[in-house]
């Protein structure tokens, strides 16, 4: 066995001493010389209107609506909408306002969630968010395709209540959550999503946070579902059970073509509406059918949206459900 | 607390650094004080219960060190004795917290009984600060401990830049540097070198490690449910044999720059394993410090290569299978254990027939690049077993391998983007072609790799270590702990 202090290979005291030090004051200017360029970036991108939104998640539509909330007024909130863009791109919030349902509506999802992503969302935001009484979701098979747990948080929640909250300056989220290669892809598409409504990956929001699409488009995906998603679902209707909510929960009515190539015999959406009623369990949540929505005149820009027009109709047929079906009774009613 | 967290780069580290430089003047007495108690704190951030645990077991040790070494000294019958309870009670420590569960499952599958017991949350570091006070103990039995005063010896285990996952540092390497009255006086040289080893390990961990876990987790992860392709297993694997080089490398890295900034030196504990051209050479190489305790503490007592080939083959089987045993509590990790045991017998096989068997009366030599391709992939076919949660996750992982799943599977072809596969390109020349952090900074001896570079305290060379730095800083807030953490 050797017995040698590794101590004994290198010198203990360095011989330049004058050398070293001059090398550790390069290392401190050039972090701040760093810092500064960054911001200067920053600043620079953010003068032609190509900076993206701060990354929480680094998904820019995700990101965009943190930065929506952030520079809005939400803690007056009485009513929000929750989910995908399926939510998102549905709904015209103020329906629910002139139906009396809400008197601060705000439709606060963003896009690609699925419903264990919702769940850690809607949580993040009833714990900050201590006037909401009514959370809706807008749901479609595309939910419930692949869940995380609820658990599971895809954004710093730290992070968010500071930025959105407490207001944090965005600089330290771009500085902590880098991603180059994202970033970049951002800045050549950010301005395009924020000022072209026609463009299919609009990010462009009404006052409500409501995300408009005008054009059609064809996407049809098949129909998974994955069993955590429906627990997902249960753990979304605890939490906003325990804030003191009402919880109410509707799938997308399904487009006819969509229909047609996966579900000609209508067995798809009764599973898919018997698992959701399975899922909900609590005699305040609201389960309300798509297809008592539904109508002809409505026209879907792709499967899972409306093109806003009738995004607008359909809003107020839903907020006419929903004010029509006295609480109680909806669970027996389905 | 995490070493690649804001945290401890921002203000433990910058408070521990001036605290301990400026208490220093006026006292070392105060100031291993201060570096102990900062110690603590590092590590009673995660657990302070887990804290009073670690700090018994020094007050312990101390003791059964003092008292063991005096019988030696005595030539007392005792002292063996004692030397067993002391090292029993470590073992059985350990035993406690890491294998007890696992000991009730196998007894469970074994005779068909359902006892269950609640799981334990496993003490941060308890592996490696057990090895390193079992050695101290047996030191004191063969008399080669100067010993310590208690503060000393606490500041040997608790010094936080070695604590929670090495290198696993000797009394002997710790010990006289804490007595150095250099190590007291702030030096530059120190703090730039430091700062580099530091930097350097931040990023293997956070800009290397970190995204290839992207790649090789989902495959490994899934390997039950998606049943991998031919293709995307061996780029899988791949990514976690890089991985976690670079993770547990970075870590070491980073443990050695740490202690240079406060001037003292803890040995470097990789040294470019993935060059090694066979498995003898790459457990040289590799955790440096562990296959070090392994033969001097566990292969050496049993016997070593002093009873003949079959006993050395089976002492060498036995050492790998404990050394697979220590990373954790399950089957995977032992079968790794056998696995490196069984190159490692192999390999000392091949060294004895390699003289004896000719080639038209040449002696038989396999050519330098095909001792490494053989080496790397027997090291990275093991690490599939030391990654899989479970026998049936490393089978059916084995099964992608032998492409018994088909070449390519479309559902996890989209975890390929060309920017994944060049991070993965890039760590490979890294890995095998770059000089490691030691020759890079320290101009350690060894070969440099194809790459020749040198670090030296330049302009160039800060601005480099900045960059290196803030890219570094930018990807800290997705912390991933480092995988030796649960060893």
């Amino acid at each position: 066995m050797t017995m040698q202090s590794p101590a004994t290979d290198l010198p203990l005291k360095s011989l330049d001493a004058p050398a070293y030090r001059r090398f550790v004051l390069w290392l401190l200017r050039a972090l701040v010389l760093g810092v500064a360029g960054f911001g200067a970036l920053l600043w620079s991108l953010a003068r032609a209107d190509r900076l993206p939104p701060p990354p929480l998640t680094a998904d820019a539509c995700i990101d965009e609506k943190f930065k929506f909330l952030a520079e809005h007024d939400i803690r007056d909130v009485d009513f929000i909408a929750v989910g995908s863009s399926v939510t998102w791109r549905n709904l015209d919030m103020s329906a629910f306002r002139h139906k009396g349902l809400a008197q601060k509506p705000l439709n606060a999802a963003p896009c690609y969630l699925h419903i264990g992503e919702t769940a850690y969302y809607t949580e993040f935001l009833l714990g900050h968010m201590k006037k909401v009484k009514t959370v809706l979701a807008v749901v479609s098979p595309r939910d419930f395709e692949q869940c995380s747990s609820p658990k599971d948080g895809f954004f710093s929640a730290t992070l968010a209540n500071a930025y959105v909250f407490d207001g944090l300056s965005s600089f330290p989220i771009y500085l902590t959550n880098f991603q180059p290669v994202d970033f970049f892809k951002q800045v050549l598409q950010i301005k395009r999503m924020r000022t072209d409504p026609d463009y299919y990956f609009t990010m462009m929001m009404d006052e409500y946070g409501s995300g408009p699409l005008r054009k059609r488009f064809s996407w049809l995906p098949e129909p998974l579902f994955q069993n955590m998603c429906f627990s997902a679902l249960t753990e979304l209707e605890k939490l906003v059970n325990a804030a003191g909510d009402k919880l109410v929960v509707t799938d997308f009515p399904f487009q006819p073509e969509w229909q047609a190539k996966y579900d000609p015999r209508g067995d798809v959406v009764t599973a898919f509406e018997a698992r959701i009623r399975a899922a909900l369990k609590m005699p305040s949540t609201q389960f309300l059918r798509g297809t008592e929505m539904a109508s002809d005149s409505l026209v879907h820009a792709d499967s899972v949206h409306y093109v806003w027009e009738s995004a607008v109709e359909y809003s107020a047929r839903l907020a006419d459900r929903i004010a029509a079906t006295p609480l109680t009774a909806v669970r027996d009613a389905e | 607390m995490l070493f690649n967290s804001y945290e401890f780069i921002l203000v433990f580290l910058p408070i521990t650094l001036v605290g301990f430089f400026t208490i220093a003047k006026s006292s070392q007495r105060a100031a291993q004080y201060f570096l102990l108690v900062a110690s603590f704190l590092f590590y009673a951030w995660w657990s302070f219960e887990y804290g009073l645990l670690i700090v018994a077991t020094i007050v312990v040790n101390y003791r059964f060190g003092r008292r063991i070494q005096e019988l030696a000294e005595r030539q007392a019958k005792a002292a063996k004795p004692l030397l067993a309870v002391a090292v029993a009670v470590n073992v059985g420590l350990l035993g406690y917290f890491k294998y007890r569960n696992f000991f009730i499952d196998n007894l469970n599958t074994v005779t068909g009984s359902d006892w269950a017991l609640a799981p334990l949350v496993l003490p941060l570091a308890i592996s490696f600060h057990t090895f390193q006070q079992i050695a101290y103990l047996v030191d004191c039995y063969r008399r080669k401990v100067e010993q310590p005063p208690l503060l000393s010896y606490a500041l040997f285990v608790l010094f936080f830049p070695q604590l929670v996952a090495g290198p696993i540092v000797h009394h002997y390497q710790l010990l006289p540097q804490l007595r150095d009255k250099r190590i007291y006086t702030f030096d530059y040289g120190s703090l730039a070198t430091g700062l580099c080893f530091f930097i350097f390990g931040l990023a293997k961990k956070l800009l290397i490690a970190d995204p290839l876990s992207f790649i090789s987790d989902p495959i490994f992860d899934g390997a039950i449910i998606h049943h991998p392709a031919l293709a995307q297993t061996w780029i899988g694997l791949c990514a976690y044999t890089l991985a976690i080089y670079f993770d547990f490398s970075g870590y070491s890295d980073m443990a050695v720059g740490l202690a240079r900034m406060f001037g003292i030196r803890l040995p470097y504990n990789f040294a470019s394993p993935y060059k090694a051209t066979s498995i003898v050479d790459f457990w040289r190489r590799w955790h440096i410090t562990l296959s070090n305790w392994l033969r001097d503490y566990l292969y050496i007592p049993l016997g070593g290569n002093r009873h003949g080939k079959a006993r050395r083959y089976a002492n060498l089987i036995i050492t790998m299978l404990l050394g697979g045993l220590w990373h954790g509590a399950a089957w995977t990790f032992v079968l790794w254990g056998l696995l490196h045991g069984t190159y490692l017998m192999v390999a000392h096989m091949w060294g004895a027939l390699r003289g004896r068997i000719t080639y038209r009366g040449t002696p038989l030599h396999i050519p330098a690049p095909a001792a490494w391709a053989l080496t790397f992939l027997a090291v990275s076919f093991a690490w599939v077993f030391f990654r899989s949660h479970s026998m049936a996750h490393a089978f059916a992982m084995l099964e992608g391998l032998a492409g018994l799943n088909g070449l390519v599977s479309q559902r996890l072809a989209i975890e390929f983007d060309p920017a994944k596969m060049l991070l993965l390109g890039m760590a490979l020349v890294i890995a095998l072609l770059m000089p490691n952090s030691q020759q890079l900074v320290d101009q350690a001896a060894g070969p440099g790799g194809r790459l020749r570079l040198h670090w030296h305290p330049t302009p160039a060379w800060s601005a480099a270590v900045a960059a290196l730095l803030l890219l570094s800083l930018m990807r800290m807030s997705n912390v991933r702990e480092f995988v030796y953490f649960q060893f």
